[in-house]
């Protein structure tokens, strides 16, 4: 999807109870990890994906700080930058959850926002979400044109 | 005794009118300060000899006020492989650019920023699109010498050090930057503070 600051890729959608990364392991006892794949490049600036959402079905928003850090930057403008969206949410608000890309990338909620990406998530995906229990692995943002 | 007209019975609220209808459109045109406030890049310094000064007072830190005056020209911008452990991710390359930097030693130069731009005005930055370190040395650019950076301000003691040796008269200032392959960057720019910066032409 372009976007007036750059194309945003979404490379698949996936959730369990359990997610890892370099530094960190977190476990979701009542709700679910939904990990969204990302190929994020910036068109003008270097500009990393710093404020995103998930908005579910309900209208409930779900972002900022999680259990688990998944960093989107930095990105260099023109060159893809593929990274893991992170979101711990209650399971019955995922079906019909939509991520939330804002259009300038600076921290300021409240703007033009350019991308509503459905997440394709159903019920019965986000059943069999809750009863995993194997662990998500993000590595972390990778630079460049290997996926 | 005449019944006091509509005007005269509200002429104090009429009167207040002249203070709040102001007020009422300050406030409501709160965005509006970000146009007047120099919050971004947009005053270039160019100059068609090459060699560009920059003369700029502004808050360092936002703890002093510090008046500036640089000059800067284009040493070389070439492409490079890899600096020590550091290579371009792949589907782009590296460029490194070499400023030459002239200034009075006692100025504070320490922090800077440095970006490559192409003629379509997309800018290039020295954080993103380099691999194989992860405590990526090249991260920022090289503003000042290293052991002879000049003054800077030390903000966990608050006050103005000096280095052990004084920064020289002239040095240089370097930035790696990766740039997707097929694009050749066209400018440098060198930045203390906004909105003043300077733009130098390469290729």
């Amino acid at each position: 999807m372009k976007l007036r600051t750059g194309e945003l890729v979404v490379l698949g959608v996936d959730g369990s109870t359990v997610v890892t990364s370099p530094l960190d392991r977190a476990i979701s006892k009542n709700g679910v990890f939904v990990v969204i794949r990302v190929r994020w490049t910036p068109s003008l600036k270097p500009q990393g994906l710093d404020v995103v959402e998930v908005m579910s079905a309900s209208g409930r928003l779900y972002g900022d700080e999680q259990a688990v850090q998944s960093r989107c930057n930095p990105a260099q403008t023109g060159i893809p930058l593929t990274c893991q969206l992170v979101f711990e949410m209650p399971p019955s608000e995922v079906p019909g959850a939509t991520l939330l890309v804002p259009s300038e990338l600076s921290g300021v909620t409240g703007g033009d926002l350019e991308a509503h990406i459905a997440l394709g998530a159903t019920d019965e995906s986000v059943k069999a979400w809750t009863a995993r229990t194997d662990p998500i692995d993000l590595p972390g943002p990778k630079a460049g044109t290997t996926p | 005794m005449t019944t006091p007209t509509w005007w005269q019975r509200n002429r104090l609220a009429l009167l207040s009118l002249l203070l709040i209808g102001p007020l009422a459109l300050l406030s409501a045109s709160f965005r509006l300060i970000n146009v007047y406030l120099p919050w971004t890049y947009h005053v270039a310094h160019t100059d068609a000899s090459g060699t560009v000064r920059l003369a700029q007072t502004y808050r360092y830190w936002s703890e002093l006020s510090t008046a500036i005056e640089v000059t800067a020209r284009v040493e070389s911008a070439t492409q490079v492989t890899q600096i020590g452990k550091v290579r371009a991710a792949p589907g782009s390359v590296l460029w490194q650019v070499t400023l030459t930097l002239a200034a009075d030693p006692k100025a504070m130069l320490d922090v800077c920023t440095m970006w490559l731009a192409d003629d379509a005005g997309r800018q290039y930055g020295t954080q993103a699109g380099k691999v194989g370190d992860m405590f990526d040395p090249t991260w920022l650019p090289d503003c000042v010498p290293k052991g002879a950076e000049g003054p800077r301000y030390d903000i966990v003691q608050e006050q103005v050090v000096q280095s052990d040796a004084p920064r020289p008269p002239t040095w240089t200032a370097v930035a790696l930057v990766a740039v997707p392959e097929g694009v050749t960057p066209t400018h440098v720019i060198l930045a203390y503070q906004e909105p003043d910066y300077i733009d130098l032409r390469i290729n």
